[in-house]
């Protein structure tokens, strides 16, 4: 894997949250020279503490019926996650744009349990973001990302 | 009913600047602040003659040009003293990207009002139109006399309104139309004393697109929804449903947003039913509030008046006829950072041939959760239920009534390097129960208070190796992936437990490195001491880190037979789970296949499959295919049964007309289960884009509403652009049940606010 090549890493997934805590501890593990900092909200005019900031920027859960039995009940739920982030450096210009991972899960379905699906459900979703977790580094420590952050930061350097 | 786009946070902030398709004006065209009179006026003409002082006569291609506002006509006269601009011949006013031209104009420049005869408009929208006489008031209104109107920018426009007054309110967005009619191609189609419509593609009170049907259940069907946008953050739409078969339903939805809660009311009714000669109803109130500190609460309440009522009303819609409780729950709770404690009460109306839900009445439930926490992450789940059943619709009890105390504790220490991690996690499960049994018998005495505690152990590791390599001729990463998940739970007898809300989870993926073969609320708890391998391997690009083909192998062996069972389960005695197998590839960037697949190493046979292809090869065209089987059940708590073919499109055939379609059968012959191969669910629908303004669809459908009988429905929808509806999808069910379905309806920009100055 490669390193991040940012020394300061902001992070708003919230931090007391399985995939808040898997994605600190992906990333601490795959740049170890990294240091993610706290994400508190900039006061006005106050310079950002971070050089780049990993963004949550939409999570949403679908359930959608995919098919019916021959009773015309439904026999099949389908799960859907849509997790989107983006990167963006100190000067919030975008290292990463917005990125969607989707998870996709198959529930077959019996109404006679409803309450010990629910339960499922919960239990599948929840697994479904911790799925995502390699995805999002996957994608974070992609080499395009990597040269974009190395371009703006030469472009601003030149600027200065 | 149509579906509205809630009224999201982002609409609920005020916005200053006009939006027109993500341009915003830029405030430095705008005079910000300037008052009219102080705004110089340039003039200029063939010939001017002025006495200096009162009155200036422009002649030959003369104009009046302020920052704001011009005038043009071959004659202009300029009364000073009254601030009056009198234009005779072609003369034409051009504001805020409005024109209207007329043989002569009279405007005033102090208060922007004029009038115009025999003018041609045309508007920002661009709707345009032609009057006896526009009247203009101020900047932001215009009145409109024996007008025809039409929001279509094409040369022969689709549609027209004829009326003998139009208002048109610029700043709110709406014109008036009093005795007006509505033309579709000549043909009129609707007439009323008072009309709306909206002049910018913004939220408007007015008719939505209406829709006509004719199903099994309600014989023709027409629903006519009324808009009203009764402030940003509020709005509700009343829908009329005159029905041939069942009579007049009305209907009606709304919707609220306030900063601390937000919520929807909707519901129906229909006074005489003609078939049952009773009144028919459905309700629904969701509702969101956050009281401030942490406190917030919620509550979804529905019901119907019968059983049957879904299966009669629902049109466009599997998911109502399909659904089998309407819940009735209630929540109050607090929740900081770390903890979180609720208060639910819950309960089930049931509206189909299935054994009524326990009621929780009610549960309290503290979970506190500390992630990250020096490496470790804890959790602790803490509830308190009161659980109650429903009689059967034949007085009888079906099971106990009692109370449950869990508490569930966890902690994890996760080891992540680059390349493997490892996860050890213990867990202490603790229950109570106190139950009547009101006599019922599971087999033996069953005790009214009873006890659980179980230690649960796991550890799951991974490693992950990769190599460079090409995939279709491209730089790819190949990934592979090794996963041991071991599980510990020790024996303990709980047969004399009652079953509230478990049942056994399907074996999966996701199952086979979970701590418990039950779900729910874990009235049982299996022991285990069993090991769950899995091997995957992945190509990814290697620039971009895109996953292109996923395949992943896996298989759980046990070291312990199964002696925890609900009542009636077969334990298990195998050593070997079945086989796991998944796939998932995006070969091209528009096709898409996904597999998974269960191999029984005992029978030797395939106990699940599901194989995904969809591709979309271009905006609203699309092909799906899937089949999926589940063997037959051997025991209970099993999953159903299924052998089904599912083939679903949304394709072009020419430039204007699209095709949607879909087609559900099901192979499955079951007697026990009332169950013979049959066509589930299918949609077949055209659907026409006009070149100009316009798009109508025929849609039918056919669903299965139980073992014997089915509902066929055929739709019809007129849509016009520029009139009326907000041009969201109509028909939500083609987003349901048509995999990347889009709306082909075609959308008028509106014109810029510069793009006609003169």
């Amino acid at each position: 894997t490669t390193p991040l090549p940012f020394e300061r890493l902001s992070i708003t997934i919230p931090d007391n949250t399985q995939f808040g805590a898997d994605v600190r501890r992906a990333i601490r593990a795959a740049s170890p020279d990294t240091v993610i900092v706290s994400n508190e909200p900039l006061l006005k005019g106050e310079k950002p503490n971070f050089q780049a900031q990993l963004q949550q920027v939409s999570v949403s859960r679908n359930i959608r019926e995919v098919s019916l039995n021959p009773q015309g009940r439904v026999e099949e739920y389908e799960l859907t996650l849509i997790f989107t982030f983006r990167l963006v450096n100190a000067r919030s210009e975008i290292i990463l744009p917005d990125t969607t991972l989707v998870t996709v899960r198959d529930l077959p379905y019996d109404d006679n349990v409803v309450q010990a699906k629910e339960g499922e459900i919960a239990t599948l979703f929840e697994q479904m973001q911790r799925s995502m977790v390699d995805r999002l580094m996957r994608r974070i420590t992609s080499p395009d990302v990597i040269q974009t952050y190395e371009r703006l930061e030469r472009k601003a350097a030149q600027e200065k | 009913q149509p579906a509205q786009a809630a009224p999201s946070a982002k609409q609920y902030q005020p916005v200053e600047a006009r939006i027109v398709s993500g341009l915003r004006e830029s405030s430095g065209l705008r005079p910000v602040g300037v008052d009219p009179d102080t705004l110089p006026v340039y003039l200029e003409a063939m010939r001017m003659t002025s006495d200096g002082q009162d009155f200036a006569t422009l002649e030959g291609a003369a104009s009046a040009r302020r920052a704001d506002a011009v005038i043009k006509a071959r004659r202009l006269h300029f009364d000073q003293a009254s601030n009056v601009m009198t234009g005779t011949g072609n003369a034409r006013l051009v504001q805020d990207g409005n024109i209207v031209v007329g043989p002569s104009l009279r405007f005033n420049m102090e208060n922007n009002s004029g009038q115009v005869e025999q003018p041609n408009f045309w508007l920002q929208n661009a709707g345009s139109g032609v009057g006896s006489k526009a009247d203009i008031k101020s900047k932001d209104e215009m009145t409109v006399t024996d007008v025809t109107y039409t929001g279509c920018p094409c040369p022969d426009p689709a549609w027209r309104i004829e009326a003998s007054k139009v208002d048109l309110h610029f700043d709110e967005n709406e014109g008036i139309a009093r005795n007006g009619v509505l033309y579709f191609k000549d043909v009129p189609i609707l007439a009323s004393p008072y009309l709306t419509f909206p002049i910018r593609k913004e939220r408007k009170s007015g008719f939505l697109a209406p829709t006509f049907a004719i199903t099994s259940q309600t014989g023709f069907d027409m629903a006519l929804p009324y808009y009203f946008n009764i402030a940003p953050n509020y709005d509700a739409t009343l829908t009329l449903r005159p029905t041939s078969k069942r009579g007049l339903q009305l209907g009606g939805e709304f919707r609220y947003l306030q900063p601390d809660y937000f919520g929807t009311m909707a519901g129906t009714y229909l006074n005489n039913d003609y078939q049952l000669d009773r009144s028919r109803w459905a309700y629904s109130w969701q509702h969101n509030q956050v009281f401030g500190n942490g406190f917030y609460g919620n509550f979804d309440l529905n019901g119907v008046s019968d059983k049957d009522y879904f299966r009669d009303f629902t049109t466009l819609a599997i998911n109502q006829a399909s659904t089998s409780y309407l819940p009735k729950t209630g929540n109050l709770g607090w929740s900081n950072k770390y903890w979180q404690a609720n208060v639910q009460v819950a309960s089930y109306q049931t509206i189909a041939d299935v054994v009524p839900q326990y009621n929780k009445l009610p549960e309290f439930t503290l979970t506190g959760t500390r992630f990250d926490w020096n490496g470790f992450d804890i959790r602790s789940q803490n509830a308190a239920t009161w659980f109650r059943r429903p009689l059967s619709d034949q007085g009888l009890r079906l099971g106990p009534d009692g109370q449950r105390f869990t508490s569930y504790t966890s902690v994890a220490y996760p080891i992540v390097r680059p390349g493997w991690y490892i996860t050890p996690k213990f867990g202490m499960h603790l229950t109570q129960y106190e139950t009547d049994w009101y006599g019922l018998s599971m087999g033996g005495q069953q005790p009214a208070n009873a006890t659980r505690a179980l230690p649960i152990m796991s550890i799951d590791s991974g490693m992950t190796f990769e190599r460079q390599t090409s995939f279709f001729g491209s730089a790819a990463i190949q990934t592979l992936e090794p996963r041991i998940y071991y599980l510990r739970v020790p024996y303990r007898d709980q047969s004399n437990l009652p079953i509230y809300d478990t049942s056994l989870s399907d074996f999966s993926f996701s199952q086979a490195f979970q701590e418990n073969i039950y779900n729910g609320g874990w009235d049982r708890i299996a022991n285990a001491n069993q090991l769950t391998v899995a091997l995957g391997t992945r190509w990814l690009d290697e620039e971009t880190g895109f996953e292109r083909l996923a395949i992943s192998a896996g298989q759980r062996f046990y070291f312990a037979d199964q002696r925890v069972t609900l009542p009636g389960e077969a334990p298990r005695t195998d050593v070997r789970s079945d086989w796991l197998f998944g796939a998932t590839a995006a070969l091209t960037n528009t096709l898409s296949t996904s597999m998974s697949l269960q191999y029984n190493p005992y029978d030797n046979q395939w106990d699940r499959a599901q194989v995904t292809a969809r591709w979309v090869p271009k905006r609203a065209t699309s092909l799906s295919a899937s089949y999926r089987y589940q063997r037959q059940p051997t025991g209970l708590y099993q999953p159903q049964g299924q052998d089904q073919i599912s083939l679903s499109f949304q394709w072009p055939l020419t430039n204007n007309l699209y095709s949607v379609g879909r087609v559900d059968y099901s192979l499955l012959s079951d007697p026990s289960r009332n169950a013979t191969p049959r066509v589930t669910q299918a949609i077949a629908g055209l659907e026409y884009k006009a070149d100009c303004c316009w798009a109508a669809r025929v849609v039918y459908q056919r669903y299965a509403i139980d073992p014997t009988s089915v509902n066929n429905a055929i739709f019809f929808q007129l849509e016009l652009s520029g009139l009326g509806s907000l041009g969201q999808d109509p028909m939500g069910m083609l987003t349901r049940s048509i995999p990347s379905y889009e709306n082909i309806a075609p959308n008028i920009p509106p014109v810029g606010k510069f793009e006609r100055y003169e």
